[in-house]
Formats: structure tokens, C-alpha cells, sequence
């Protein structure tokens, strides 16, 4: 779907945070993926984003949308046609219609699509992100932080991207909140987008909803693909000042102690199987 | 330190309907204690946060800093003193233009003089770690600096008791244990007695008592150990318990002879190590 | 591609005019800016422009960052000019065309008034360009305190403008994450006609207000917490000193005050 080659940024300004780069950063989204993208503030995550979406164009490389080079387009961003599309961490930067449908159908409209079809492309959102028939006249600042959140997603989703693209979707939830969020995301990936691409700092939410992860590390991806494998190079991972979730740790520690365990246990559901078949089996 | 007798408090919306936000709070803080308060989105926990300096004042029910009722106007400044607080938004709580002359401010309201106020300043900044950053403007601190800032300005005043609403939330894994170290240094080093709100578990495990709030009401207090112990009931309450608690809570449930409410990963692994080992013996 | 706007710019650098005290600075130019206005003969400019200069070298500012600040009132300044030229009245003139005539009273006039707007704000971008956004507060504050005798609310002045210099960029950080976000949703301000540009604003303004109201929200509440009543029984932590610079600037400007003061009279009562 997306292809990042060779991709490098620089910063004219001294923006807050330093000239953050990217250096070199290549990445290959295919259909059916779900990326996580993790490492610290001012490590390049957002600007990798902006690249990926055709908000900015790189200083050099190149970004493929299903083959064709966006970079050479004369608008990276009009070149994709909304079929990737980004949303940022904040839903309070985006909302300023009087009713949430409104709010939500307004990157359709941009996009040039008639009344009726923005309506319709906007209830489909909404139910995509559940939110129900009721929220569609309230005013998008009287909700809820998750609610407002769910509204930006909707806000991205009715212009019917290919590829959805998240800043940070839980920061701020609660647990619960959180989880209902994922769990809406993976409906969305298997059903409505093709693949999706989230940055998060969690990386117990990497290690429960993505299936590829890239760890980012002041403007250079330090490494990437599957999730296993990425959380088995924990030195690399410490090293970036991130570490593993908890129950890799405690499996680390177990084969410190002598005993046996793969690496591969990412969630506490594999950590008890492989601790409880190694007691009763 | 802090008291609260049977508090409720009602929010009122524009149409003048009420809705209940804490109900009939009972609640005990001893001075020197280090104490979390866990709840979902809108369980009310910023709300009683924010009775603990009088910011609100309790419809029903009373509120006590050191004895002292909070509805006592004349005794305002003595409670803003004695009970300072530390919000979530880091931006939104740093006045001046410079690091120094924020954390001066609440000295300057207080009327300090001129000498002593820049000996408390200077001090203020050290315990914090951040007197290199003495002239620097705020804008292009970290998220993590901010808070240290927001702190430094809150110990100036020589506070016996620090809110923490929420202090990490808007902030990167760094920042966040910078917060936290930060916080638990005032307590354990300076004795400040420390309230910080979360729903970070891996916070609240680290503090000597753990109050769970939902719907307005306390519906767990108790040790860390003896809340997180109780894994459906704070999950059903829309938090998370810590991954190895977790853990430890399914083996229990299949069976296997294991101590509850495990928090670290260390005594789990040590646990489970004791327990591989008798089975092989 | 806001954060390229900066308000008040500050050259940092060490020179005498930098070290100067703020309210001697701000008075000087309060003078310098009377001294400007009175000026009618040769004389009195030259003095002004020679004060001006001395001011500039001993700034030690790059002359190309003076010119910069003078980039915003050009326009004005030729358009002024072209004003007087044509609309001057006066009787000896040079050509007319039309109802439009040229004299030399009206190109004089022209001329001096070209040369005052340049002056005044030559002399106000060197107060920003030699004393920090803070420092500037500071003395503004100090200088407004008597004032308090008379009701004049000089804390709450002072306060609001050092808010608003700290939020400045925040919130130019914010519009700059809110104009991306609305890109994102096809939001383009970028091109087409102006309509198309104003509709495009909506999008930005609503999210940036709605967060500004957030946002003073939060720190009104913040300032309550930190005991915050307003200025009085309210201590300083700045200290502002005269030095002996100061002193210098001061005598320097009363006496350049007193020469345009007599100068005037005299040449009036010639």
C-alpha cells in the first residue's frame, strides 16, 4: 500500500525540540497490516506521519501510494486523494462545527462530494466508530474526551481512506476507554480500511493490537517488522530508552534463573499458558 | 492532614439539572502519606481533587486542611498554602515568561520579600532538578520539565500537601517517570504529603494507599497489594491492574497455590521460580 | 509556517544601549519621539537623525534587521508621501496635472514627513531589538506603578501583557497542529480566490478560540491555586537598578530635550 524509500527531513526553523530529522527511513506497509510505530517525543514519529499522509514533502526519497510516487505530485496531499488519511493526536484541534454530522462531513465536502453523499458517508462513519444516531445533532464540544475522539476518527474515515493513520489514539483514555478504542480499530482494518498505522507509547498496546511494529529513535527507524521479533531485541529497545511490557520482562527473568521459556510471550494470556503447561503439563 | 465528612457535590448543567459527581464521601489522609486515586473518566475524581484546596466547595458535607473547614473564607489563603495543587495540561499552569519567575509567583502573591524569596526559588529549583534550566523560557521546555516547573512553583510555597490531578497524562514515557520520581522524592525525602490522581497503574502501584473511586462514591481503599488483588472488580470499574497481577490472578484461578496481588516483577518472578523449581524437585 | 512570525523581536547581543536600564530606555524614547515631532528646521532633523544613528551604532544591530522592521510600514510611508506631494496645497508650483498640482511646499512636507514616520520607527524597533519581551514588562510595570495613586490598574496591565507574551508561542504552536489537522481533512487555504481563503479560515479560528478559552480557563484556576488576588500586598521578584549608564542616557536626552524645547521657542519667536 505505502512505500517509504529512503525518506529524510529537515527542519528549516528552531522549532521547539530542535531541527528533529529524519534520516534516512525506509518502510513498507502492505495491505492487511497493522502497524505500530513507537518511540520518544522528538524521536521523528510525527514527522513520519505528515510524510506519510502528504502533509510534507521530504527533503529527499520517495513515498509510494500503491505503486505511484506522490513526492513528484505537484500537492503531495491532493495526490492521494484522501485514501490516506491522518488522524491527529488531539480532537480538540480539528472539531469547530455546530453539530457533530456536520463536523464529520466536512472532508467530504472538501473533497467535492454532493450533500446527500456527505450525510451518508458520515452516518457510515459514525456507526463504524459507535457512535449512535443520538450524538448527531449535539454540538461536537459538549461530549466526552472519548467521544470527541471517536468524532475526529469518523471526521478522517468518511473520506474513505484506503489507509488510516492515528497520532497517539489513546492518550488521554482511560483503560477502558482505551480498549474499546483498539478493539474498534481492529474491527475497522478487518472491514473498512486496508491497513492501518498507529504511533502509541504503550508498549503494551503495541504488543496487543499491532502485528508489525518500527521503533523510531531520534529521526532514524533503529528497527522494524513483526512484533515478535522486534520485542525479542529488548537491548535494542532499552538502548532507545523504551523497554518491553511487563510480562516479556518476567519471562526474561525467569530464563535468567535457569529455566526455559520463549521469547515470543508478548500478553499476559501466553504468559500463562507457557507458565502454566511448564507447571501441570 | 486532610479530611472529608459525608461530601457531595452536584454539577449543575444550563438547564439546571443536576447530576451527582461525588456522593457521600468519607475519607481520611494522614499526613506524610502517599496516596493514589484511581477511577474512570468522569468517576469523579478531579472533582474531589479539586475540594482539597477549596478550589470547590462541597454542597453537602465538609472538607478539612488541618482542621480548618475549606467553606472558611477568611482561612482561604492559609488553605491555598497548605494544600497546593498540580494540574494536567503542563502549558496551562506556567504564568511568566521565565522558569525562575514562574515558581516565584506564588511567592510574590504571598508577599515574600525580596532575599528570601529568591533563596526559596533557588531551592525549589534544585529539588526539582531543574535550576540549570533557571532562565530558560517555558515554551521550549519538555512536558517533563513543565511539570518539574509547575512542582518547583507548588514547593516554593513550602506546601504540606501536593494534588497531583492527572500530572502525567499529557506526557511521553520519559517524562512521565521523570514526573514520577520527581514526586516521590517530595514525599519520601521532604515529607510532603502526596495525592496524585492517575490511571496509570504502574503509578498508583508505587504509592502506599490506593483509593478506587466510581460513580462519586469510594468503592476501594486500601494497599496497593490488597486493591490490585481484587483483579475483576477493578477491571469491571474500567481500570487495569498490572500485567503481572494479572497473571498471577489467572493462575490462581486455574489452581495453582500462588500469592495475590503480586505487583512487581521481580517477587512474581521470584514466585513462580520457587514454585517451577519444588515441581521439578 | 507561523512560527516564522515573531512579535517584538529581540537581537540578542551585549552592547551599551542593551544594558541600559528598560525605563530609561522607554523614556528616551518617549523624548526622542517629542524630539522627532517638534522637528520643523534642517537643523532640528539633522539633530534627530544624528541622535538616531549615534542610538543604531551603539545598539550594535546589524543596520539589514532595522530595515527588516521597516518592511510592514513602507507601503504607508510612500503612500503618505505621495499624498503630500499631490494633495500639499502651498503656491509656488513646480508642475500641475489635472487637479493635481505639485509644489515645493508640498514636496517639503513630503519629504519631512517621509522622514519622521522612518525616524519613529527606527527609534521603536531599536527599544524591542535591544530589551527583552520580559525586561520590557518589567519596566513598563515599574514605570506604571505611580499611576496605582490615581486608580490605574498598572499590575493587572503589567500581568496581562506578560500572559500574553507567555502564550504567544503556545498558541502559535497550536494554530500551526490545528492548520495541519484541517489540511488533512482537504481544508485549503493555500490556494483560490479570497472567499475561498476566508471560508478556509473558519476552520482554523473556531479550534484555535475554543482552546485560547481552555486555556485561560485552566490558568485562572492555576492562579487561584497559587494564591493569586490581584496586585495587592503582591512582592516582586524583579528588582530593576539604575547603573551609571543610566544616569549618562538620562542627562544626554534631558539635555536634547532642553535644545529642542529653546530651539523651538527661539526660532518661533524669530
Amino acid at each position: 500500500m505505502i512505500e517509504l524509500e529512503n525518506i529524510s527531513y529537515t527542519y528549516k526553523d528552531n522549532s521547539p525540540g530542535g531541527n528533529v530529522a529524519l534520516d534516512d527511513v525506509s518502510l513498507k506497509v502492505k495491505e492487511g497490516e497493522m502497524w505500530g510505530i513507537i518511540g520518544h517525543t522528538g524521536s521523528g514519529k510525527s514527522t513520519l506521519l505528515e510524510i506519510m499522509s502528504g502533509l510534507l514533502r521530504p527533503n529527499s526519497g520517495r513515498v509510494l501510494f500503491k505503486g505511484e510516487d506522490i513526492t513528484e505530485a505537484k500537492s503531495p496531499i491532493s495526490a492521494l486523494k484522501g485514501k490516506v488519511g491522518l488522524v491527529f493526536q488531539y480532537p480538540e484541534h480539528q472539531l469547530f462545527e455546530e453539530s457533530v454530522i456536520k463536523d464529520i462531513s466536512f472532508g467530504p465536502k472538501n473533497m467535492g462530494c454532493t450533500e446527500d453523499e456527505c450525510i451518508r458517508r458520515a452516518r457510515e462513519a459514525m456507526r463504524l466508530v459507535g457512535l449512535g444516531e443520538e450524538f448527531e445533532n449535539l454540538s461536537p464540544f459538549e461530549i466526552s474526551g472519548g467521544e470527541k475522539r471517536r468524532v475526529a476518527i469518523a471526521g478522517i474515515l468518511a473520506m474513505e481512506p484506503e489507509v488510516l493513520i492515528l497520532d497517539e489514539p489513546a492518550a488521554g483514555l482511560d483503560p477502558e476507554g482505551r480498549d474499546k478504542l483498539f478493539d474498534m480499530l481492529v474491527k475497522i482494518k478487518g472491514t473498512f480500511c486496508k491497513s492501518i498505522i498507529f504511533v502509541s507509547h504503550s508498549m503494551d498496546d503495541v504488543a496487543l493490537y499491532a502485528d508489525k511494529v518500527m521503533v523510531m529513535n531520534k529521526g532514524k527507524c533503529i528497527t522494524s517488522g513483526g512484533v515478535r521479533e522486534v520485542f525479542g531485541e529488548r537491548e535494542l529497545l532499552l538502548e532507545a530508552g523504551l523497554d518491553v511490557p511487563q510480562v516479556a520482562r518476567l519471562i526474561a527473568q525467569l530464563n535468567e534463573k535457569g529455566h526455559s521459556f520463549t521469547d515470543a510471550v508478548l500478553t499476559v494470556e501466553e504468559a500463562f499458558r507457557a507458565i502454566y503447561d511448564k507447571l501441570k503439563g | 492532614m486532610l479530611r472529608c465528612e459525608n461530601v457531595t457535590f452536584v454539577y449543575k448543567n444550563e438547564e439546571g439539572e443536576g447530576r451527582k459527581v461525588l456522593d457521600n464521601i468519607n475519607l481520611n489522609i494522614e499526613k506524610g502519606s502517599f496516596v493514589a486515586i484511581l477511577g474512570r473518566n468522569g468517576s469523579g475524581k478531579s472533582t474531589l481533587a479539586k475540594h482539597f484546596n477549596a478550589v470547590l466547595i462541597p454542597d453537602e458535607g465538609k472538607v478539612y486542611v488541618n482542621e480548618t473547614p475549606t467553606d472558611d473564607e477568611k482561612k482561604l489563603s492559609d488553605i491555598r498554602k497548605s494544600v497546593g495543587m498540580v494540574f494536567q495540561n503542563p502549558d496551562n499552569q506556567i504564568v511568566a515568561t521565565t522558569v525562575c519567575e514562574d515558581v516565584a509567583f506564588g511567592l510574590e502573591n504571598l508577599g515574600v520579600p525580596f532575599d528570601e524569596m529568591h533563596k526559596r526559588v533557588d531551592d525549589a529549583l534544585r529539588a526539582v532538578g531543574m535550576y540549570e534550566y533557571k532562565n530558560a523560557q517555558p515554551h521550549l521546555l519538555s512536558g517533563g520539565q513543565k511539570q518539574r516547573v509547575a512542582i518547583a512553583g507548588v514547593i516554593a510555597m513550602e506546601s504540606e500537601c501536593i494534588v497531583f490531578d492527572e500530572p502525567t497524562a499529557m506526557l511521553d514515557p520519559k517524562g512521565r517517570k521523570e514526573v514520577m520520581e520527581t514526586i516521590k522524592k517530595l514525599n519520601s525525602e521532604m515529607g510532603i504529603t502526596v495525592i496524585i490522581i492517575t490511571h496509570f497503574m504502574e503509578e498508583a502501584a508505587k504509592c502506599d494507599r490506593v483509593i478506587v473511586l466510581d460513580k462519586g462514591k469510594i468503592v476501594n481503599d486500601g494497599t496497593p497489594e490488597e486493591v490490585f488483588s481484587k483483579v475483576d472488580e477493578i477491571t469491571s470499574r474500567g481500570l487495569d491492574v498490572p500485567q503481572v497481577t494479572r497473571l498471577v490472578n489467572l493462575l490462581k484461578k486455574n489452581g495453582v497455590g500462588i500469592k495475590g496481588g503480586m505487583l512487581r516483577t521481580k517477587e512474581c518472578a521470584d514466585a513462580i521460580d520457587a514454585l517451577l523449581r519444588e515441581r521439578q524437585n | 509556517m507561523l512560527r516564522d512570525i515573531t512579535i517584538g523581536q529581540y537581537y540578542n547581543t551585549k552592547s551599551f544601549i542593551h544594558s541600559l536600564d528598560p525605563r530609561c530606555k522607554i523614556i528616551s524614547l518617549a523624548v526622542m519621539m517629542v524630539v522627532i515631532f517638534m522637528a520643523s528646521s534642517l537643523a532640528e532633523y539633522a539633530v534627530a537623525i544624528t541622535v538616531t544613528c549615534l542610538i543604531i551604532i551603539l545598539s550594535k544591530v546589524e543596520l539589514s534587521y532595522i530595515l527588516k522592521g521597516m518592511k510592514p510600514v513602507w507601503l504607508l510611508v510612500v503612500f503618505t508621501a505621495l499624498i503630500n506631494v499631490f494633495m500639499g496645497g502651498g503656491e509656488r508650483v513646480i508642475f500641475s496635472f489635472f487637479v493635481l498640482k505639485v509644489t515645493e511646499e508640498s514636496v517639503y512636507l513630503a519629504v519631512s514627513m517621509m522622514l519622521r514616520v522612518i525616524l519613529l520607527v527606527t527609534v521603536s524597533t531599536l527599544l524591542t531589538l535591544t530589551t527583552s519581551p520580559t525586561v520590557l514588562t518589567t519596566g513598563i510595570e515599574k514605570l506604571l506603578k505611580p499611576l496605582e495613586k490615581v486608580k490605574f490598574p498598572s499590575h493587572e496591565v503589567a500581568m496581562m501583557m506578560s500572559i500574553a507574551l507567555r502564550f504567544i508561542p503556545t498558541l502559535t504552536e497550536e494554530a500551526d497542529k490545528i492548520i495541519k489537522a484541517q489540511a488533512a481533512r482537504g481544508n485549503d487555504i493555500e490556494s483560490g480566490g479570497m472567499t475561498k481563503k476566508i471560508k478556509g479560515m473558519i476552520p482554523l479560528f473556531v479550534p484555535l478560540f475554543v482552546s485560547a478559552f481552555r486555556r485561560a480557563d485552566d490558568l485562572a484556576m492555576a492562579m487561584e491555586c497559587r494564591n493569586y488576588t490581584g496586585g495587592v500586598n503582591r512582592t516582586s521578584y524583579k528588582r530593576l537598578e539604575y547603573k551609571k549608564g543610566d544616569w549618562i542616557a538620562y542627562i544626554f536626552m534631558g539635555a536634547l530635550l532642553a535644545f529642542t524645547v529653546i530651539y523651538h521657542t527661539v526660532g518661533f519667536l524669530l
